[in-house]
């Protein structure tokens, strides 16, 4: 057999290194956890790397290898037959800024693990990655009004998220007064 | 809070959370040294490639399958020139736009996913779609579709003990040899792989041979997103036989494919009209379906019927929807066995993942929960 076992495509390393930091966050808001991050950009890597060639011919890589972590997710997520739970609410009865500021970190958390994999991929191409509709829906491959709609339900997901909180914040403190 | 105000905070929460990441993590020498891994142990690259894609020879004209816009094709069974002569003896076999001739008494099963990993690597399905019972040493068809959680590492750990092809399977193109004579040699037709292992060079000539891109079928290539029931007036004014087929779709995950997230053909074949007709009677005097399905769908198949010169009509099971949702040109239905059994054997048990029908009354017509 002849051996291929060669150094990664040329390019390729210095791409990787400048950005496996962005991917690595971007894959940990898409999954919700470090490991699933890390799992599915080492396989969008991978693909990237056996086909960078075509890849690094396209205007947008880093476009290609977010849909691969997208892809990689949605992938280990059907294998795998579950659904992220929600995670457990984290509150804190004394209304200060940094205990609104958990309690809004928790709803979003919550909401986002609600979401299924692809809606989920929008809500972060929009609100982290600073996306336009058209970017996302050419990632995702989906039409941009699909998009809106995942943006438009997450966006309801979250205020109803809210909403609960502040009407159980507001029953306790009258239980208590 | 309003709208803007919460954006801006779901804009700041992401922030925060994505800062809890740990980006140290070695992805990338994790990723480089699998690639290494990948090239190493798995595949010699041979020229065998363009030597057969060259062999191949009378490749037929793209269609525009069941698509309303552009028309139903012409099924043409005897355009390219290397079919096998008998064609009692041998059947086509479908993936994306390739279309490989094999032995028609061979069986169905799995071949190797992007991973190596495949799932079942021995004939499971009999040609007829039927259960074996024992591969023994039937040939099969593999496509790289899980159909049992029975897997084995393809080659590291497996050794063929039946003659086999695979379409779309990930692997390299090239030739593998195993220690028990063995040969596998695998060439790429229009971007999908075909592979064919056995000891016998000149049936693993023959089959290669025979793959070929743009084989007219009522069954259109690909689809964007799970289309609508359909049905319309042939543009045309050829006439011929009433025809069916049915096309099953999924999307296929794989490095080999940039454009992901399409739905391809998976499957195809050709179906009694008779049949047809009595499955979708069955499934327009079903029950309406009430459940409207918020789900990311995964795969679904299409009956595609009609007279050509006349009308033509394209109807839309969705296997993985509320037990089954059949979109009629009508409405949607629920899915019925009666609707199924007419068109769901050969391949199809083989290739699409559906519901049992209550009490197993589907059991046999797709992959079930356990293969």
């Amino acid at each position: 057999m002849t051996d291929r076992a060669t150094a990664a495509e040329p390019g390729f390393d210095a791409w990787v290194e400048a950005r496996v930091p962005a991917l690595l966050r971007f894959g940990y808001l898409v999954t919700g956890s470090q490991q699933a991050a890390e799992d599915a950009v080492q396989s969008a890597l991978v693909s990237a790397c056996e086909k960078w060639s075509r890849i690094s011919r396209r205007d947008d890589p880093d476009a290609y290898v977010r849909r691969m972590v997208v892809n990689a997710h949605i992938s280990a997520w059907r294998r795998s037959g579950r659904r992220e739970s929600p995670v457990a609410l984290v509150r804190d009865a004394t209304v200060t800024d940094p205990a609104q500021r958990v309690v809004e970190n928790d709803a979003v958390w919550r909401m986002c693990s609600a979401l299924p994999p692809q809606q989920r991929a929008a809500v972060v191409l929009r609100f982290y990655e600073d996306l336009e509709y058209a970017e996302i829906a050419t990632i995702l491959d989906v039409a941009e009004p699909t998009v809106r709609s995942h943006v438009h339900r997450a966006l309801a997901a979250l205020r109803r998220e809210l909403d609960s909180v502040d009407g159980v914040d507001s029953a306790d403190s009258a239980e208590e007064s | 809070m309003d709208e803007q105000e919460l954006r801006a905070t779901l804009r700041t929460s992401l922030e925060r959370h994505a800062a809890e990441a740990d980006v140290t993590a070695p992805v990338a020498d994790r990723a480089r040294g699998e690639v290494r891994r990948r090239r190493r142990t798995r595949w010699s690259v041979v020229g065998a490639a363009a030597a057969v894609a060259l062999a191949v020879g009378g490749a037929a004209v793209a269609t525009g399958g069941d698509d309303p816009a552009q028309g139903p094709s012409t099924v043409d069974e005897g355009s390219a020139d290397v079919t096998p002569t008998s064609t009692d003896e041998w059947r086509t076999e479908y993936w994306g736009g390739v279309a490989v001739d094999v032995p028609a008494d061979w069986g169905y099963g799995g071949a190797p996913f992007d991973d190596g990993t495949a799932c079942y690597p021995e004939a499971m399905i009999g040609p007829d779609g039927r259960r074996l019972r024992t591969s023994g040493d039937r040939g099969w068809v593999g496509r790289p579709i899980g159909a049992t959680d029975v897997c084995a590492l393809v080659p590291n750990a497996w050794e063929p003990s039946a003659p086999y092809a695979w379409l779309g399977a990930g692997v390299e193109p090239g030739t593998y040899e195993y220690d028990n004579g063995y040969v596998q040699e695998t060439i790429e037709v229009e971007g999908v792989t075909v592979t064919v292992g056995t000891t016998d060079a000149g049936l693993r000539s023959r089959i290669l041979a025979t793959a070929r891109g743009g084989e007219p079928t009522r069954c259109q290539h690909t689809y964007p997103g799970v289309p609508e029931a359909t049905t319309g007036f042939f543009d045309s004014g050829d006439d011929g036989p009433p025809y069916a087929w049915v096309c099953a779709y999924r999307v296929v995950e794989s490095p080999n494919i940039v454009e992901d997230g399409t739905f391809r053909l998976s499957y195809a074949a050709k179906v009694a009209p008779e049949a047809a007709a009595d499955a979708l009677a069955a499934q327009d005097a079903a029950p309406v379906q009430q459940v409207d399905c918020d789900y990311q769908p995964h795969e679904f198949v299409v009956l595609a019927t009609g007279v050509p010169g006349d009308t033509y009509t394209r109807t839309v099971y969705e296997t993985g929807c509320a037990g089954g949702t059949v979109h009629l040109v009508g409405g949607a239905k629920e899915m019925v066995a009666a609707g199924v059994k007419p068109w769901a054997h050969n391949g199809i048990p083989a290739v699409v993942y559906g519901p049992t029908g209550g009490r197993g009354a589907m059991i046999d017509s797709f992959i079930g929960p356990q293969g």
